[in-house]
């Protein structure tokens, strides 16, 4: 589980999160939606331990997120790979690093996803570097999968397969999986829970079927809603 | 199962290797280039292969220094300190693995270097001086010189780890600044350096101690030596302990 108690995070003027109390159970697709700026891609990146708040303290299965990186799959919005590695190269050093690489997922989603392990990463496409730097996150078993905005600035095509990989390969019960988004509309059919997020703080949250039903409401709508409410 | 810590950083050293190939190859072309210039051309005077050796020398020495601010500036303005920092290794690995790219390419760059003076000394220089300098073949036969360019060699080398500790700690001191972060590194560049200095002075194992004129002049290499080795010694302290700092600083306050 990971836990978030009353964590705050301020960059110079800009309070990124703001007394941020959540927690994000096992087993379930989780998503993290709300506006730019609103703290998604700060919480995210305090659950992988590349931030440390300021006050409150963060916890991934009661340890602090540098003891925990072993057990976390990281995809972060920007491109963080090496542009002279192929993608052979890029795969054998995650290989390396974690003991839950699984080569027969790997080789599976290299399929799936129409990518060739000679393709160079400074060479290819931003959709195909997208779906590169997928594969090497969704090829670990790892508990915790991290997505921070996977779907940002890609095509819809190549949308549909990162989503069709995410379904295809969600170990429901034994992996989390974080998604990280301002764009709810690709991916309110794939969450089982949400947390709307905004200044830092969750505005709203709770089972997305829930929400839905109790609210009559699609995710995007209430979203909307919700945010309409804390800008008056 | 977990994966060996000796296999991650193999893949760390190999992946920081590949990003100073640049400098590596600059290096080699040159050591090729004199070598095989002055091994073919019988116009040139022998010992004009002395100063582009000693140019060559001077690159060797300073080429590891600019890769150890390559090395990480680069992680962060290619955005791979996030692919780098999201690994579940030590930020003392990530350093050591680096450092051991730029011993290697301070070995290998000096290793190349002699041998190419050796080749040259052999096949042209040695011939030509001989006549004037009898005793030279002594000179080279003796292990008192041995020791002393053992010596120099070693005193080099500490000194450039310290220089590379020294910039690692003042460019992840200087990530902590959000803002003027290149600066904030320059100041503690030259800041770390002058501590460093006035502390190895107090200590008296600065490399001032080390007067070559005197000890020529009283003919005793054995004070040099000895001086050489406790400046070596006076830096590597340094080194660990600036190293020890910026691995601590990384794993416990450097955020993205």
């Amino acid at each position: 589980m990971i836990e978030f108690d009353q964590v705050g995070k301020r960059f110079g003027s800009i309070q990124a999160l703001d007394q941020l109390s959540l927690q994000f159970g096992p087993g379930k697709i989780i998503g993290l939606f709300g506006p730019n700026g609103a703290g998604k891609s700060t919480a995210m990146k305090m659950i992988a331990g590349l931030n440390q708040p300021d006050s409150g303290h963060v916890l991934v299965d009661g340890q602090k997120p540098r003891h925990s990186r072993v057990k976390i799959a990281f995809l972060p919005e920007i491109d963080h790979l090496y542009g002279w590695w192929t993608l052979k190269q890029a795969a054998d050093f995650m290989r390396s690093f974690y003991a839950d690489w699984d080569d027969r997922k790997y080789t599976e989603l290299l399929g799936f996803l129409n990518l060739r392990e000679d393709m160079k990463i400074s060479k290819i496409s931003k959709g195909q570097r997208a779906k590169c730097k997928l594969i090497l996150t969704v090829s670990r078993r790892a508990p915790y999968l991290l997505l921070d905005e996977p779907l940002s600035g890609i095509d819809i095509l190549t949308r549909e397969e990162i989503i069709n990989t995410l379904i295809r390969d969600f170990r429901e019960g034994e992996q989390s999986i974080i998604i990280s988004t301002h764009e709810i509309n690709d991916v309110e059919s794939l969450v089982d829970e949400v947390f709307f997020i905004d200044q830092g703080r969750i505005v709203v949250s709770g089972s997305a079927e829930e929400l839905r039903i109790t609210q009559g409401l699609s995710l995007v709508e209430i979203m909307k809603e919700a945010f309409r409410h804390v800008q008056q | 199962m977990s994966n060996s810590k000796l296999k991650m950083f193999t893949k760390l050293y190999l992946k920081d290797l590949h990003e100073v190939t640049a400098e590596i190859l600059i290096v080699v072309i040159g050591v090729v280039l004199v070598t095989i210039g002055f091994s073919l051309d019988s116009e040139v005077p022998p010992p004009a292969f002395l100063f582009p050796l000693f140019l060559l020398l001077g690159l060797v020495g300073f080429l590891p220094l600019l890769s150890s601010f390559k090395l990480l500036s680069r992680e962060w303005s290619h955005n791979t300190v996030y692919l780098v920092m999201s690994l579940p290794v030590s930020g003392a690995m990530i350093l050591a693995s680096k450092m051991m790219v730029l011993l290697t390419q301070y070995v290998g760059g000096t290793l190349l270097l002699g041998l190419s003076g050796y080749l040259l000394f052999a096949t042209k220089l040695f011939q030509y001086i001989a006549p004037y300098q009898p005793d030279l073949a002594v000179l080279a036969n003796n292990p008192e010189l041995v020791s002393n360019l053992l010596a120099f060699y070693l005193a080099g080398l500490a000194f450039l780890v310290f220089l590379c500790c020294t910039s690692f700690f003042s460019q992840i001191a200087g990530r902590l600044s959000a803002k003027f972060s290149g600066l904030v590194t320059a100041v503690t560049f030259v800041f770390t350096l002058i501590l460093s200095g006035k502390l190895l002075e107090a200590l008296g194992t600065g490399s001032h101690e080390v007067n070559l004129v005197m000890v020529r002049m009283s003919g005793n290499t054995d004070s040099l030596v000895n001086s050489l080795y406790l400046s070596s010694l006076g830096y590597l302290l340094l080194a660990i302990i600036l190293f020890i700092l910026a691995a601590v600083i990384y794993d416990r306050k450097l955020e993205l």
